[in-house]
């Protein structure tokens, strides 16, 4: 970020942001990876670990909208620091709401271990493992200022919007056979849909790295 | 340079020049006159006494005296009477003498009248130039008293002074002029020769280190240039070895399996070997970049900020999640240069294959257990059945408690042989042989065995395949084995209508045969696995066939020990096993 300044305490800072930004990255791209695996294994202890770890996300999260303001007050950066700057704001918010919506997985997973397991999970895993490449994939578009790749996580939202279409309507048959299913299956069902969300947020942050990266904003479009 | 140095000589010795030519010029210009002065002064003395001898009367006498000496001291000789009037001159006739004006105000002529001596430089009017005079008092025979004065014109000293000075000039000129040249001519001849040395020097220092400078014996440049070279040859030779090291570092990290990171306190990479690369599946430069931008894994930054805060050594297990799940035992250092951190060194040793194989012999321990239990409580609880009464109140019952407690000690037994097959082959202590083997006559034989079994299911076995096959090299007693647990699990899992083929080809100077089945198929997920111990695609449904699911781990075993391969492919048409096996 921004080669020209003169002052070098403003490049550190604002490479600080992005350290942040991308650390609170990883941490997100575990909690989802983790929340999924205390439901597929079964593992209550990684999912109390894992709504735990919010509390981190929240904090990393104030922390660097802090920064940001501070750089906004202090240094009124322009033009592309601007834009860099406004971008991690925005970022920041979509990682933490991810980080919320892991954490409401794995409160999920939770319950749902304390029963039999209604029906092995395999378009779930498949899902999370969708949505987390495209968390990971919006990062790294970020990372290289790669516009292509996020034009591609943009695109890829359809396979998750289609999976959870998929979930639920088999979720209905199993619910219409025998009601004693419809707790877990609900709580499946909610599963699907926090991923989903995580999905819209990955595209988000992907749409916002076309307008870093190519200065268009499209938002509300079809890509 | 070279303008200014020969400035400096030409000032120099132009100012010498002007020193010397004016000290030389006055100081001759004294002694000249002094000794000019002198000579007329003597000759005066000497006119005065000629003159007061021949002059009896002083109007008759004097012009032809005064013409006589001065024809002798070739000066003009002029006698003047005591009242200033001129009465004889060398120079002036006789007749003409009347026309003179009085000299009694003549300087020379007051200073003799006054001190018996006059001396005075004028110009003359008369002669038109400068003259030296000098006047002496004399008294005539007669012994009236009378002026006798000498003068000589200054032009002919002046003109050896002009003679001297053309000399001495010319002679400075031509010093300058020969200064100069030398000079330039010296100092271009040095100048040239630095020049070959600055631009040798320049190529060394662009990295032609092996250029060497030629050198002049003798001249002041020779010496630089030796000095020049050696330090050429140092800084080859320091080069050389420093290359040396750092191929030698290089092929070290470039072999390394294990991936190597070193980076700075701000966590910018500076090096990394191609085993970390491909652990994190890297394909552009990653030197100059943030630890940030090659992997968001938090337990790594975590292990990162550890060491620069605390600046001691960390291992730590990673689980990697991209590209590919791994676990990496990494070691973390930190790189201490005068006790002042430069950065940390991270070595990610890749053990994902030996947690693997530790989770493999976990669960093959555990599986053992488990299979070996479900027989010996099914024979147990029969037994304790019959010894509480069943034996004697219920023969028939009896008879079918012992028939399953049977066909459970069986099942025992034959997964206890497999068992000790398996460690045998496992260790090695199976002796094998290697002999040329007909492949079909194994199949026919094997088919035998199993085709009461196969009937039953209704599938046909077809061997026909292997007729022509060529022979294979290895030991005839295991390979019937290989073929009889291959074409067990073939029926098996093959629904009854079904058929197993049997096929061989030759490949090169292997053999590959094939076992082809229409079966169920096995799910592509569990394929690279099925070979493992105890490994089931589906639990449930293998124990009620009666396998002891070690079948296929023994195939692979016996096979790989006669320098074979197995491998499989499964669709929902059917599963195919290939094992290669040396030609005989």
């Amino acid at each position: 970020m921004g080669k020209d300044h003169t002052s070098s305490q403003f490049d550190v800072e604002l490479n600080d942001i992005r350290a942040r930004l991308l650390e609170m990255g990883g941490k997100v791209e575990l909690m989802i990876a983790n929340s999924m695996k205390s439901l597929v294994e079964r593992d209550s202890a990684l999912a109390g670990r894992t709504i735990a770890s919010d509390r981190e996300i929240n904090a990393m999260e104030i922390e660097i909208d802090e920064k940001c303001l501070h750089i906004l007050a202090r240094r009124q950066p322009a033009a592309r620091d601007l834009r860099f700057v406004t971008l991690v704001l925005k970022i920041v918010t979509d990682l933490e709401r991810i980080g919320d919506q892991c954490a409401s997985i794995a409160r999920n997973a939770l319950e749902l271990n304390r029963e039999a397991q209604l029906k092995p999970y395999i378009d779930l895993p498949l899902m999370a493992d969708t949505v987390n490449n495209a968390v990971r994939e919006a990062l790294d578009a970020f990372v290289r200022g790669d516009a292509p790749t996020a034009v591609q996580v943009c695109r890829d939202d359809r396979i998750v919007d289609e999976l959870n279409e998929q979930l639920q309507r088999e979720l209905l048959t199993f619910m219409m056979e025998d009601p004693a299913t419809i707790g877990r299956a609900l709580r499946i069902n909610s599963i699907s849909k926090y991923l989903e969300r995580i999905a819209d947020h990955a595209t988000n942050i992907a749409e916002m790295v076309i307008f870093m990266v190519d200065g268009k904003d499209i938002r509300h479009t079809i890509v | 340079m070279k303008l200014k140095v020969m400035g400096a000589q030409l000032l120099i010795v132009l100012l010498l020049g002007a020193v010397i030519y004016s000290y030389l010029n006055r100081t001759l210009e004294l002694y000249q006159k002094t000794v000019v002065t002198e000579h007329l002064i003597n000759d005066a003395g000497l006119a005065r006494v000629v003159a007061a001898k021949e002059i009896q009367e002083l109007r008759r006498d004097a012009p032809a005296t005064a013409a006589s000496i001065g024809r002798e001291i070739k000066a003009r000789v002029t006698i003047i009477a005591g009242n200033g009037e001129v009465v004889g001159d060398s120079e002036v006739r006789p007749g003409e003498l009347a026309t003179l004006d009085n000299h009694g105000g003549r300087p020379e002529v007051r200073d003799a009248r006054v001190n018996g001596r006059g001396l005075s430089v004028r110009y003359s009017e008369t002669l038109r130039t400068d003259m030296l005079y000098v006047a002496v008092p004399f008294n005539s025979a007669a012994g009236g008293s009378a002026l006798l004065r000498l003068a000589l014109p200054l032009s002919s000293l002046e003109a050896a002074k002009g003679e001297f000075r053309a000399v001495l000039g010319g002679t400075l000129s031509l010093a300058a002029v020969m200064l100069v040249f030398f000079s330039y001519l010296l100092t271009s001849v040095s100048r040239r020769s630095l020049r070959a040395v600055s631009v040798i020097a320049s190529r060394i220092s662009k990295g032609e280190i092996g250029t060497r400078v030629p050198v002049e014996k003798g001249s002041e440049v020779g010496e630089l240039a030796r000095v020049l070279n050696e330090m050429a040859l140092r800084t080859e030779e320091q080069l050389g070895r420093i290359s040396a090291e750092k191929n030698r570092l290089d092929t070290i990290l470039r072999g390394m399996g294990e991936g190597i990171m070193v980076s700075d306190p701000h966590g910018v990479i500076t090096l990394v070997n191609p085993a970390f690369r491909s652990l994190f599946a890297i394909r552009d430069e990653v030197e100059g970049k943030q630890l940030i931008d090659i992997s968001r894994h938090p337990a790594l930054h975590d292990s990162f900020r550890d060491v620069i805060a605390l600046g001691q050594e960390r291992v730590e297990e990673l689980q990697l999640r991209s590209p590919k799940e791994k676990t990496v035992l990494t070691h973390w250092v930190p790189l201490l240069e005068n006790d002042v951190l430069q950065g940390v060194v991270a070595v990610f040793h890749d053990i994902t294959d030996i947690r693997q194989l530790e989770k493999i012999r976990r669960d093959f321990v555990a599986n053992v257990s488990h299979e070996l239990r479900t027989p010996v409580t099914v024979i147990k609880g029969y037994a304790e059945t019959l010894l509480a009464g069943a034996l004697e109140s219920n023969p028939e019952q009896a008879a079918r408690f012992v028939g399953i407690i049977y066909s459970h000690a069986d099942r025992l037994g034959s997964l206890i042989g497999d068992l000790l097959t398996l460690s045998q082959l496992e260790s090695g202590t199976l002796a094998m042989e290697s002999r040329s083997i007909c492949l079909h006559d194994i199949a026919e034989h094997v088919v035998a065995l199993l085709e009461q079994k196969a009937q039953n299911r209704r599938i046909s076995i077809d061997c026909s395949g292997l007729a022509s096959a060529p022979a294979v090299l290895g030991d005839p007693g295991r390979l019937e084995q290989v073929f009889v647990n291959l074409l067990d699990n073939a029926i098996k899992y093959t629904p009854a209508g079904g058929s197993v083929t049997l096929s061989a080809e030759a490949l090169g100077d292997q053999v590959r045969i094939v076992v082809k089945d229409t079966g169920t198929g096995i799910p592509s997920r569990d394929l690279p696995r099925i070979f493992e111990r105890f490994y089931r695609v589906d639990s449930a449904r293998t124990r009620e066939e009666g396998g002891t699911g070690l079948g296929l781990a023994i195939v692979k075993h016996i096979v790989q020990l006669q320098g074979g391969t197995v491998s499989v492919e499964s669709s929902g048409q059917g599963s195919s096993f290939y094992i290669t096996l040396k030609r005989a």
